[in-house]
């Protein structure tokens, strides 16, 4: 099994029971956030929206963000790390 | 449930809205959240915003920045609990855009700042069911001991 972890911004740690960080098993980003979904159900709604992660959430696998990789398909090994890293903007319109 | 903000970061927010302006700003509100949800900033950090395209309407704040910020609180056994920006010449009310991008648990604080001159304050918190904020009371504290 790849075990690896995730890192869980403030706003979504009161879904993980408080815990900073969790582990899940997952050979892509894409098993991985689909297994901490599965763990964590009440993060599904702040990190999807239509089946896609939202364009607000960024998602690095160590110090790269995923985009600059293979998206959800960028494959892990054992005791990698995911931080979830919230895009925070807005405005006034 | 109320936030509590102290005097001293209400006026460094007043004062990064003024100088920035006609462009939003932004930063976090660093602080606690008691075992009773009272919500205390202990501080506030200014970021730069780095939407450059539009600044008068929009901002955006680096996640590295949020990374960093994030992290430092951690070691201080603080955490992000939110994040503040102004509206340029506009209403200190979130706006559709606010709320799409809003993250739950935590404050979001609105400051008004009307031809260069700080206005309304006010704070809101993104319903569970994301479809709107619900604005929350704003405590200002002369200090705040946790």
């Amino acid at each position: 099994m790849t075990e690896i972890t995730v890192s869980i911004p403030a706003p979504l740690r009161a879904f993980t029971n408080g815990n900073k960080t969790v582990l899940v098993s997952g050979v892509t980003v894409e098993e991985a956030l689909k297994n901490l979904v599965n763990s964590y159900p009440g993060l599904k709604k702040h990190l999807y929206k239509n089946d896609q992660i939202r364009n607000f959430v960024n998602i690095y696998k160590g110090d790269t963000d995923i985009r600059y990789l293979d998206n959800e398909q960028t494959s892990l090994n054992k005791g990698d790390q995911l931080l979830i890293v919230p895009s925070i903007a807005g405005g006034t319109i | 449930m109320p936030i509590e903000l102290p005097k001293t970061e209400v006026a460094k927010i007043q004062m990064h809205g003024e100088k920035t302006f006609p462009f939003e700003c932004c930063g976090l509100l660093i602080g606690k959240i008691s075992n009773d949800e009272i919500r205390s900033v202990l501080k506030t950090q200014s970021v730069e915003n780095i939407n450059k395209k539009n600044p008068e309407r929009r901002y955006n704040i680096n996640p590295l920045d949020f990374i960093k910020i994030e992290a430092e609180a951690d070691t201080h056994g603080l955490q992000i609990i939110g994040i503040y920006h102004s509206h340029p010449n506009h209403p200190a009310r979130p706006s559709k855009f606010d709320l799409e991008l809003a993250w739950p648990n935590f404050s979001y604080i609105v400051i008004s700042i009307q031809n260069r001159h700080a206005d309304q304050m006010t704070s809101w918190r993104l319903d569970e069911s994301r479809t709107k904020f619900v604005e929350e009371e704003i405590r200002f504290e002369s200090e705040i001991i946790v």
